[in-house]
């Protein structure tokens, strides 16, 4: 009976997790490209051009006018997949259980599951042959400063070619932009 | 209530308040009116809705640059829209003294047209001026934003000549549309007091105006908080009163 009326409670409230989006991202069996896929994370500066993230320049965060606080990320693919392909982004922020980048998946802040396709105002192939991804909102529950944390991004394009990168946020490191 | 029927209780509650009861008969002669609003949807913010076919990502999440409704849902020309706009940049000048389009505040201020995304379930679920069907009443909700994004603050004037519009505080104003089986009702907002941030919520207090209600303020506050698949939920509790006539 208990069993019955938790399952009737789920259906009332909805409670049933919606599916996910890496589950839905499709790779094409033909695709032939096989070199590395390069992945650097960054935030747009002021006049929207990439600015690269990493330890000595660690991301702002942003108190939106929404309600809540977000990071604003952008990414660049080194030698993309052919420019009418999608990409598969994880965006993810953690707190760290310890002050390394190995002990950093034990609570998250943060995630952000998105395909990105060519026509999205996220995808932005550039002259040199890489490919911007973004900006993307990562919406965060919690930026605590006075403990370690990450944040790692990590993409898959349409050849199945995955990559990913970290960048750990050091206790009272950051800078915030209200 | 046998004990056989007092079993049920606990599965009735929830289905009782998840389905939004209509709200007829809650005006009382004389007293103030009031439209009750929520937004708890949940909707990846990277993503622009489907309901809003002209959306251009802006710098907030969950705020899209569009003319949708003002050009679909109320009907207005462009000139219209543009009027209402100059009506609202008026207004802050008025009020608070900002010139929004004043180049001494550009990247002391950021200006942002918006229409808050309709998967944050943005709906009327209690009115004592019009019929709410159960589930409540889809909605919208059409925002300028001016949010003050100088670390040091900038200078208010107007009625809030000396003091200081902290850097991530806002002044906004916009409209709550309410397309209702009886016709399109707008209500036009503009901030009362600048809205801040607390304990991460937007916290607002604006003046509403309507041509079918009358005057009135709307109090509310608004949270986005990340899910574990990677969405945002909405957590948007707004509460409009008309002065009673």
């Amino acid at each position: 009976m208990q069993r019955k009326r938790i399952l009737m409670l789920g259906v009332l409230t909805g409670c049933a997790s919606a599916p996910s989006v890496v589950d839905g991202f499709v790779v094409d069996p033909t695709c032939g490209r096989a070199a590395p896929l390069g992945l650097t994370i960054g935030q747009p500066a002021a006049d929207g051009s990439f600015q690269v993230i990493d330890e000595d320049a660690p991301p702002q965060r942003v108190f939106g006018p929404q309600g809540g606080q977000h990071l604003l990320l952008d990414l660049v693919l080194a030698d993309p997949s052919d420019e009418a392909s999608a990409t598969l982004v994880v965006l993810q922020a953690a707190r760290c259980a310890q002050e390394e980048p190995a002990a950093c998946e034990t609570d998250v802040l943060g995630r952000v599951e998105v395909i990105t396709r060519p026509g999205d105002a996220q995808h932005q192939p550039l002259a040199d042959g890489t490919l911007r991804l973004g900006s993307y909102f990562l919406v965060l529950r919690d930026w605590p400063e006075e403990e370690p944390r990450s944040v790692t991004a990590s993409v898959q394009d349409a050849c199945g070619r995955s990559a990913a990168t970290s960048i750990w946020v050091a206790p009272q490191a950051q800078q915030d932009t209200r | 209530m046998t004990p056989r029927h007092a079993s049920f209780l606990p599965l009735l509650l929830p289905a009782l308040l998840f389905a939004g009861c209509a709200s007829d008969g809650l005006a009382s002669a004389g007293a103030s009116q009031v439209i009750d609003i929520v937004g708890d949807g949940t909707f990846n913010p990277n993503v622009a809705p489907e309901a809003l076919p002209d959306a251009v990502a802006t710098a907030i999440p969950g705020r899209w640059a569009s003319t949708f409704v003002a050009e679909t849902v109320l009907g207005w020309t462009a000139a219209e829209i543009e009027a209402d706009k100059d009506e609202g940049r008026a207004f802050l000048s008025e009020r608070y003294g900002l010139d929004v389009e004043d180049p001494a505040y550009e990247g002391r201020l950021t200006t942002v047209d918006t229409t808050l995304d309709p998967r944050t379930g943005f709906r009327v679920v209690q009115s004592t001026l019009f019929d709410v069907p159960d589930g409540g009443l889809a909605s919208w909700n059409l925002a300028t934003l001016v949010v003050a994004t100088d670390p040091a603050g900038v200078a208010l004037g107007g009625d809030f000549e000396g003091e200081v519009l902290a850097a991530g505080q806002a002044v906004l104003f916009g409209a709550y549309v309410f397309p209702t089986d009886d016709g399109v009702y707008r209500v036009a907002y503009r901030s009362l007091l600048p809205a801040v941030i607390q304990d991460g919520a937007l916290v607002w207090t604006c003046e509403v105006e309507s041509e079918d209600f009358g005057a009135g303020v709307a109090q509310g506050l608004a949270i986005l908080t990340p899910t574990a698949e990677g969405e945002v939920a909405a957590d948007i509790r707004n509460h409009v009163t008309f002065w009673a006539p």
